[in-house]
């Protein structure tokens, strides 16, 4: 199992900085492109949430990825609000371009694209776990 | 992220690669929205290069659609890689515009 840990300030630079990291990292473990670029957009989702909606853009947030021979894991920890990522609104998808509003997918596309998604929070930390299977 | 604009018959060919993230979407969507002018645009956007997308690039790029329709114009991508053409299906952005397979398709469909 190989593992790729840091902290990050939840800011966009900082992001994606962080994101095109992870994403040679996830090339060079030969982790499928479907689940490395799943992996990272649900890194950023999440990330972005705590800056902009848990206003802990200030506050470092750690990030731990482990490659595993069948799925990637991921676990998040940060000290903003606690948030359960699960009860963001679901999005309007059906709407015309004209009519339809242009937020709320960040979170959708986190429960969407992990099998799976689990909350807790512990000592005055959110942890958010996620896992994206592989092929 | 790096954007090419040329132009192809009536229509804006721009040819889109990099990450499409929150870093990059404000700039990304100021940019490409500045190509579309006139009455009747026709945008098409080469997302061949486009290794990345979040929730942020997808709503730049509804943004642009926006503005295009609001000018009676056609909007459509094309080339667009297999994780990225994943999160825009599951987001309902295909039902907004047309995908095409490569850019002559494209082309050739916005033509008439």
């Amino acid at each position: 199992m190989s593992a790729f840990s840091t902290t990050v300030l939840a800011q966009p630079e900082q992001i994606s900085e962080l994101t095109g990291q992870l994403l040679s990292f996830l090339e060079q473990q030969e982790v499928e492109p479907r689940a490395a670029h799943h992996v990272t957009m649900i890194v950023e989702e999440l990330l972005t949430n705590i800056g902009t909606h848990g206003g802990c853009a200030d506050q470092p947030v750690r990030l731990d990825i482990a490659v595993e021979p069948t799925q990637v894991t991921g676990e998040i920890v940060d000290r903003s609000p606690p948030f359960d990522p699960h009860e963001a609104p679901h999005p309007d998808l059906d709407s015309s371009a004209e009519e339809r509003n242009v937020g709320g997918l960040g979170l959708f596309l986190v429960r969407q694209f992990a099998s799976s998604l689990e909350y807790a929070h512990r000592n005055g930390e959110n942890h958010t776990r996620f896992v994206v299977p592989r092929g | 992220m790096d954007i090419m604009e040329e132009q192809v018959g009536d229509m804006r060919v721009v040819v889109v690669s990099g990450r499409l993230d929150g870093a990059a979407s404000t700039g990304f969507a100021e940019q490409v929205g500045s190509f579309v002018t006139g009455d009747k645009p026709k945008l098409l956007l080469d997302f061949g290069g486009v290794d990345f997308v979040t929730s942020a690039g997808l709503r730049a790029v509804l943004q642009i659609v926006k503005r295009v329709k609001a000018s009676g114009g056609v909007f459509a991508l094309c080339s667009v890689r297999d994780p990225v053409r994943e999160v825009l299906d599951i987001s309902g952005f295909t039902a907004m515009f047309s995908i095409h397979p490569g850019r002559s398709d494209a082309v050739a469909a916005m033509a008439g």
